[in-house]
């Protein structure tokens, strides 16, 4: 049977000293091993909706269950950062957080505020640096000292370590190359295959298309789709008023189909995707 | 109009054994757009810093509009040199928006009676017009971003340098920005140089520069370079999205014409095929 990971009902938050409420009724329910991801324009509501749901922030109403916790306006603030035992968040640019003297140090700092034995600690450091793909040597090393890539890696193997159930990514990819984008995707794909619920806020919509089961559009406040990615890119007009893109691969064959061919699958999530249906089309007219 | 004649540079940090940059020779055409890829630490923003005359080369020289960079001609240089830089919050020094566009101009003593103008124009153009009062700290990280390129716009250099200056632009703001920097080069005959790894940003450029273990391994009109997929990946770049479909409808028997097609050529070109 399917579990539900996260479970929230009519959500409402505004942020203080503003008047315009940035969560306005969201209600949705994240099954146990999804992979989401959350899509709309800066302002929309995303990242509220996730930093609820990691217990950054308290609902002003509404309803939040998260493995087997509820938490409502009148929760503790002992009860918000239980959430943590469950819930990881990597944060945009999380490379800017890192603060330690050492690598291991730290990654060693989530894990010590759950309360952690310094025994289970420095198994969880092993295991998240080789999850991320670092060698242990990094460990004594000063974070600063590394590259760019591997700075995020180190942040992120720190999230690894506390072993949430629930990964949270907002924008995880951002300012990254090609090659350390799709480590870094592979990583969290495989996560996800080994059970890990995934949630990742994102603009990209190729990473929409390959990777995600499961998309929610955000505007203003509320979802405004909750769909499959394909059903989501086969109304393009939609995603052009929330000024979200749409993958290549779907693009060229919207562009094509304009023009007159006569492509069967109008919404191919990868490249591969269209090209079977470009040959299919063109041997046809042979 | 400038160009840049790059000669022969070398550099190496005080610090450290081995050169960051050895002997790297190529020119700039005056309103043209110069893409520098390479892998984090190849040495391109080195090389980014010594065009712009932040720092001066161990050996070799380097030429802006027949101007040579040295100490002694940095005011002159900097004045045909917009430099953006990947991490706009260093660069920040205004309490507001609109202040920290006023810096460089107030710096070059603009009259104050034509500040307002270049300022908005400048806001206008990365369309951050309406955040013009805000605090900078309450910005987003690609908001940032487009304000700190408008700081360079308001001085209109005759150059403009990006270093990684479009990385935390979401896909639509960075589309916008590129179709600008496209607009000045193409209008106002202003030369690009930028240094990156978005294949959006790669694919404008009219050359590219490779730069592998401090030397230059390729250089060359952008449509020679790109066609190169071994390279590309070697570097972490990654294949152009064009490349890589016309190299899947290769593999499933299509012939594609012999020339390097970029996605809007491939576009079309598969749009006349499919009538």
């Amino acid at each position: 049977m399917v579990k539900s990971a996260v479970t929230v009902t009519n959500l409402h938050y505004t942020y203080p000293n503003t008047t315009t409420e940035a969560l306005a009724g969201v209600s949705l329910t994240i099954q146990e091993q999804d992979f989401v991801a959350i899509v709309g324009q800066t302002g929309s509501g995303k990242s509220t909706l996730v930093s609820l749901i990691d217990g950054l922030i308290q609902p002003d109403s509404g309803q939040l269950n998260i493995a087997g916790m509820t938490i409502d306006a009148t929760a503790k603030a002992s009860q918000l950062s239980k959430i943590h035992h469950h819930v990881g968040f990597v944060f945009q640019f999380p490379e800017q957080q890192l603060f330690a003297e050492t690598v291991a140090e730290d990654i060693a700092f989530g894990p010590h505020n759950l309360g952690w034995s310094e025994e289970k600690i420095q198994v969880a450091i092993d295991r998240a640096l080789m999850m991320v793909g670092l060698p242990l040597e990094l460990k004594s090393r000063s974070p600063f000292a590394l590259s760019g890539g591997q700075m995020r890696r180190v942040a992120i193997a720190g999230v690894l370590a506390m072993k949430p159930s629930i990964l949270i990514l907002d924008e995880p990819t951002a300012g990254l190359d090609t090659q350390a984008t799709n480590e870094l995707l592979t990583l969290i794909k495989k996560l996800n295959d080994n059970g890990t619920t995934i949630i990742m806020v994102t603009h990209q919509m190729e990473q929409v298309a390959s990777y995600a089961n499961r998309v929610i559009a955000m505007n203003k406040g509320t979802i405004i789709a909750d769909t499959t990615p394909q059903q989501l890119f086969s109304h393009p007009d939609d995603l052009i008023n929330l000024s979200l893109t749409l993958p290549v691969s779907v693009e060229i064959a919207q562009f094509l189909n304009n023009k007159g061919a006569k492509l069967t699958n109008t919404e191919p999530l990868s490249l591969e995707e269209l090209a079977d249906e470009i040959v299919k089309v063109m041997g046809r007219k042979r | 109009m400038a160009g840049i004649k790059v000669r022969n540079i070398t550099f190496k940090y005080p610090d450290s054994k081995a050169p960051v940059l050895k002997n790297i020779s190529f020119n700039v055409e005056p309103a043209s757009w110069t893409a520098i890829i390479g892998h984090n630490g190849s040495g391109k923003s080195t090389l980014a810093r010594l065009i712009d005359g932040l720092l001066i080369p161990t050996a070799g020289s380097i030429e802006i509009d027949g101007i040579r960079v040295s100490e002694a001609t940095l005011g002159i240089i900097h004045q045909q040199i917009g430099f953006v830089f990947q991490n706009p919050e260093n660069q920040f020094v205004g309490a507001t928006v609109a202040d920290d566009v006023a810096f460089g101009l107030e710096n070059r003593q603009v009259l104050p009676e034509k500040m307002e103008k270049k300022i908005n124009d400048a806001l206008e153009m990365v369309g951050m017009l309406k955040y013009k009062d805000v605090e900078p700290i309450n910005l987003s990280g690609g908001q940032k971003q487009r304000v700190a390129l408008a700081g360079i716009l308001a001085l209109m250099p005759k150059i403009i340098i990006l270093d990684e200056a479009t990385s935390m632009l979401d896909p639509l703001a960075r589309k916008e920005i590129l179709t600008l920097l496209k607009r000045l080069r193409d209008e106002q005959g202003i030369s690009i140089i930028s240094i990156t790894h978005d294949l959006d940003e790669i694919e404008l450029a009219d050359n590219i520069i490779v730069i592998n273990d401090a030397q230059i391994v390729k250089q060359g009109a952008a449509a020679d370079v790109l066609k190169n997929e071994k390279l590309l990946t070697e570097i972490g770049v990654g294949i152009p999205v064009s490349q890589r479909l016309q190299l899947l409808l290769a593999t499933r028997g299509i012939n594609l014409p012999n020339r390097y097609l970029n996605l809007e050529e491939l576009k079309n070109w598969l749009s006349q095929q499919l009538q």
